[in-house]
């Protein structure tokens, strides 16, 4: 599994993730993605797009550094998840924690609202 | 060689760390003819040697190289002082303690036979004078017991750990079996199977069935992960909700109450998904809530094809539910079915890292007409067999399957 960070204007962190975000993908990530998604402010956007799978302990890790974020005033927003990934999102209702979008534009704007 | 031997056998009984450490110095004093003797153990984490016995004080650390027990320790052989008070390795700090005067020492490294030094043992005035080679020998011959034996108490104690740690386990399991149904409500027109197969000792999974006044309670919990504390999470669950139940909860309350409770007390990134539902058995009605369960299938038998139902909510205790989506309404027809499916079924991965899916189990469903809710139960496994090719199984394997049947039999 692997992952890019980078500070995108007005504070806001973008996370890309590629491979699979199954047991070892979120174990391999897990402590940087959960730093990087509670960097101040926490305004965060998640590229998706590169990943295949997505199995329960990676949404347990999307769920509570969601949560984190929430619970310091920020957001966290999933973008370009393919239609499998997307599927098991909307499968557990991923979308009632944090907004799930189709682009990184989408994705911003959303970031940027205030919360 | 009497003396030695005679050693031996008393160091061959203790397996308790104490009372061989009683019975080394015991047999220290007697044979080399001492006044006192004690044994330090060597702490590897710290460097320090950590007097274990010795019956007027207690508690003393020293690094390994401070004092003559230091010394034996960092040279890895024996230091015989014949006047201690005129060595100035010597630490009186010791004597300072314990109000005993120290006139000669012989310190010997306590090595095991992987060649470690474990400790030391140091005896201390030999009566009537000071010691000589013949005792230095004696005392190694003794030190070459007392290691061994050391090794073997040690070994036994972690071998009683685990032992406890099993047994642990196993009481985790039993207390988690005790929660699931022994048996299926009996209800006319009705056929209905529970499976439970964790991956570990203890599975983060549960489900249930049970009649109540408030119809048929079908559940299916997921703590993720598996060991003891995603049961703990899911026992937790399954047991708030039972108790709201019993309390007259509907649905709807129960499902809140007990969403927000696990969002209070269980820790940071443990969540547990679960589907509820409660169905009528008179008007076949099924009302269901979930929180992150999902798909879950309802075989219709009249279109041969399944629907699929995702959660109603995130999984249970991410967050305090604030808007309650309402309940999903479920009519099942004759010959219709339920299938609540773990995802330890349908994330299942075979050799190549290849999931099963939803749609292989939809295909078994439909070719289950005649099949009992056990029968069902068992070609799903079969189905995961076959497909793993000997993949092992990662995550706890959990279905809940209700069936309406097609024809009612009159008793």
């Amino acid at each position: 599994m692997d992952m890019d960070v980078s500070s995108l204007e007005g504070g806001i962190t973008c996370i890309r993730l590629r491979g699979r975000l199954d047991a070892p993908g979120a174990d391999s990530i897990g402590v940087k993605f959960s730093a990087a998604a509670s960097m101040a402010p926490s305004r965060v956007v998640v590229d998706l797009s590169g990943v295949g799978f997505i199995a329960s302990l990676g949404m347990r890790l999307l769920i509570s550094s969601a949560r984190n974020a929430k619970a310091k005033n920020g957001v966290m927003v999933l973008f370009g998840a393919t239609t499998m990934v997307h599927d098991v999102l909307e499968q557990m209702a991923i979308d009632q924690i944090m907004p799930i979008v189709a682009s990184e534009a989408l994705a911003l704007e959303q970031a940027r609202a205030p919360g | 060689m009497e003396a030695i031997l005679e050693v031996t056998r008393h160091l061959a009984a203790p397996f308790e760390l104490t009372a061989l450490l009683a019975e080394v110095t015991a047999a220290a004093r007697r044979v080399l003819r001492s006044e006192r003797a004690s044994v330090w153990l060597l702490d590897v984490v710290s460097e320090e040697l950590v007097l274990e016995v010795a019956s007027d004080i207690r508690h003393v650390r020293i690094p390994v190289g401070r004092g003559l027990v230091g010394a034996a320790a960092r040279a890895g052989r024996v230091v015989n002082t014949p006047d201690c008070y005129a060595d100035e390795r010597f630490d009186r700090s010791v004597d300072v303690q314990s109000g005993f005067h120290t006139r000669c020492s012989l310190a010997l490294p306590l090595i095991d036979h992987q060649g470690t030094m474990v400790g030391v043992m140091q005896v201390l005035n030999k009566r009537g004078g000071v010691y000589d080679a013949d005792d230095e020998a004696l005392a190694e011959a003794l030190a070459a017991q007392c290691a061994m034996a050391l090794q073997r108490a040690r070994m036994t104690a972690a071998l009683i750990e685990g032992e406890k740690l099993r047994q642990e386990l196993e009481l985790a399991r039993l207390v988690q079996h005790s929660t699931l149904p022994r048996h299926w409500p009996d209800v006319p027109g009705y056929d209905m199977h529970g499976t439970f197969m964790p991956a570990a000792q203890t599975g983060g999974d549960t489900y249930d069935l049970a009649l109540l006044p408030q119809g048929l309670l079908v559940v299916l919990g997921d703590a993720t992960g598996h060991g003891i504390a995603p049961a703990l999470s899911v026992l937790q669950m399954h047991a708030m909700l039972r108790t709201a139940l019993r309390l007259g909860a509907t649905l709807e309350a129960a499902f809140t109450q007990v969403n927000d409770q696990l969002a209070e007390v269980l820790p940071d990134s443990h969540f547990v998904t679960a589907f509820i539902g409660l169905l009528d058995v008179c008007s076949h009605r099924l009302r269901f809530l979930s929180g992150g369960q999902g798909p879950i299938l309802h075989f219709k038998a009249d279109q041969g094809r399944c629907e699929r139902y995702r959660a109603t909510s995130f999984p249970m205790g991410a967050m305090p539910i604030t808007r309650l989506r309402p309940a999903v309404e479920v009519d099942l027809a004759p010959g219709d079915w339920l299938a609540v499916l773990s995802d330890g079924i349908f994330e299942y991965e075979d050799r190549d890292g290849q999931a099963l899916g939803t749609p292989a189990v939809e295909q078994l469903l439909a070719q289950a007409g005649g099949d009992t809710a056990a029968g069902l139960s068992a070609r799903v496994l079969g189905l995961l067999r076959e497909f793993a090719r000997g993949a092992p199984q990662e995550d706890d394997i959990t279905m809940v399957l209700v069936k309406r049947l097609a024809t009612v039999t009159a008793l």
